[in-house]
């Protein structure tokens, strides 16, 4: 202590006023930082580690997949549109009929059918360059509220109809070269005569082919 | 556990991780240096903010803690310095006081007669103790201050000059000015 400087019943008396205290919230406050500081850093949570990787990832292919359907969207379509009837007064049995022939394309096309389902109007001149904007009216036409959706409807049948020409296209080409030069009464006449002859085979061959060419003419009865 | 260590051993367990040894270090000091801030400051909110802030500075000083002096040395050390910037940041007078007075001596007969000094309250030790404390708080600050490091610190002189930064001539001389104005003071009470 202090020496031969302090007096000792001075200390005595200040002893018996010495009770004050801190508060106990300071108490509390200062030993849980005392622990605080000695518990170790917390480290960042878990995070696992193929997460990154996977999230650069998927943006990417999300990001090239919404490029090619932009691009796709802005590309002219690459097959001929097909022609709008504008004939409304047309029956629906010769729609019907142009919408098959539409769909196999010219070389199956009998000649004398195309005539009553040709489209009433033109198609537009100009050729592949002009169809979208042809697509664009004619979508226009049915839904003035929303060129692109229409555009886009429009063109996925016409895509159907390339795939289903690219399948049918050898049959066609067989069954064409007999029907360019006889009607289908012309046809069936020529096979009943083969009937008749006993050419039984042949004339199998003959209704295979004229079945392939015309598959919707009714046939006489008596051959069902 | 932790009863038997000294205040070193305690700060130096509590360096290397020991919680404990901290909560035991701070209940032996914890009374005594908030009585010493008290009496300095007169303010219980002032008190508690510098009572924290001093801790807070031991927390965070332990990982460079060497034993280069007793633990209170350093405690008082470190409160020292920090009532020194309360001061500074209040503006307050104190901080001059903090300069020695030749003619300090002359003013033990200027100090406030008690305010108990009615003869009935003589007696009452309770009533002199707090006497005791109002002349302590009335006292200049650097005298105060090598008292209440004499008498909460129990630091012997040597002590007391190394944890203000002056001479153990000039912790000497302050301190027997403090005495001799606390006695006299008190000298019609006891």
């Amino acid at each position: 202590m202090s020496d031969d400087i302090r007096d000792e019943q001075l200390s005595r008396l200040y002893r018996e006023a010495a009770d004050d205290a801190p508060p106990e919230a300071l108490d509390r406050a200062i030993l849980a930082a005392s622990r605080a500081a000695l518990a170790p850093p917390r480290r960042r949570p878990w995070r696992p580690s193929w997460t990154v990787p996977v999230g650069v990832a998927a943006t990417l292919v999300l990001t090239v997949t919404l490029t090619l359907m932009v691009q796709r969207e802005q590309e002219p379509p690459l097959i001929e549109a097909p022609p709008l009837p504008r004939a409304p007064a047309a029956p629906p049995e010769a729609k019907r009929e142009a919408a098959r022939r539409e769909a196999e394309g010219p070389l199956a096309a009998p000649a004398p059918a195309p005539e009553a389902t040709r489209p009433a109007s033109p198609p537009p001149a100009g050729g592949q360059k002009d169809l979208p904007a042809a697509a664009t009216e004619a979508a226009g036409a049915a839904d003035p509220a929303s060129p692109a959706a229409a555009m886009r409807r429009q063109s996925a049948p016409a895509a159907d109809a390339v795939e289903m020409r690219a399948k049918a296209a050898p049959l066609r080409k067989q069954a064409a070269g007999a029907a360019a030069a006889r009607t289908p009464e012309q046809w069936l006449e020529e096979i009943r005569q083969l009937k008749n002859q006993g050419r039984e085979k042949e004339a199998a061959e003959a209704l295979a082919e004229f079945r392939q060419a015309y598959p919707d003419h009714r046939l006489p009865e008596d051959w069902r | 556990m932790h009863e038997g260590m000294s205040d070193e051993a305690l700060m130096l367990a509590y360096r290397d991780g020991d919680a404990a040894a901290f909560e035991a270090l701070y209940r032996r000091w914890r009374s005594r240096l908030y009585r010493y801030l008290l009496r300095q400051c007169g303010a219980a909110a002032q008190a508690d903010e510098l009572f924290q802030d001093i801790w807070l500075k031991v927390v965070n000083a332990r990982k460079g803690y060497e034993v280069a002096a007793k633990f209170s040395t350093w405690l008082y050390r470190i409160a020292h310095n920090r009532l020194i910037d309360h001061y500074r940041a209040q503006g307050r007078a104190e901080i001059i006081s903090y300069d020695d007075d030749p003619d300090d001596a002359g003013r033990v007969a200027a100090l406030p007669a008690a305010a108990t000094a009615q003869p009935e309250r003589v007696f009452e030790r309770k009533a002199l103790a707090q006497e005791l404390v109002r002349q302590i708080e009335a006292l200049p600050a650097a005298q105060r201050e090598t008292f209440l490091l004499s008498e909460e610190g129990e630091l012997t002189l040597e002590e007391i000059a190394a944890a203000t930064g002056v001479n153990r001539e000039t912790a000497k001389s302050r301190l027997r000015y403090a005495v001799n104005k606390l006695r006299f003071a008190l000298k019609d009470l006891r």
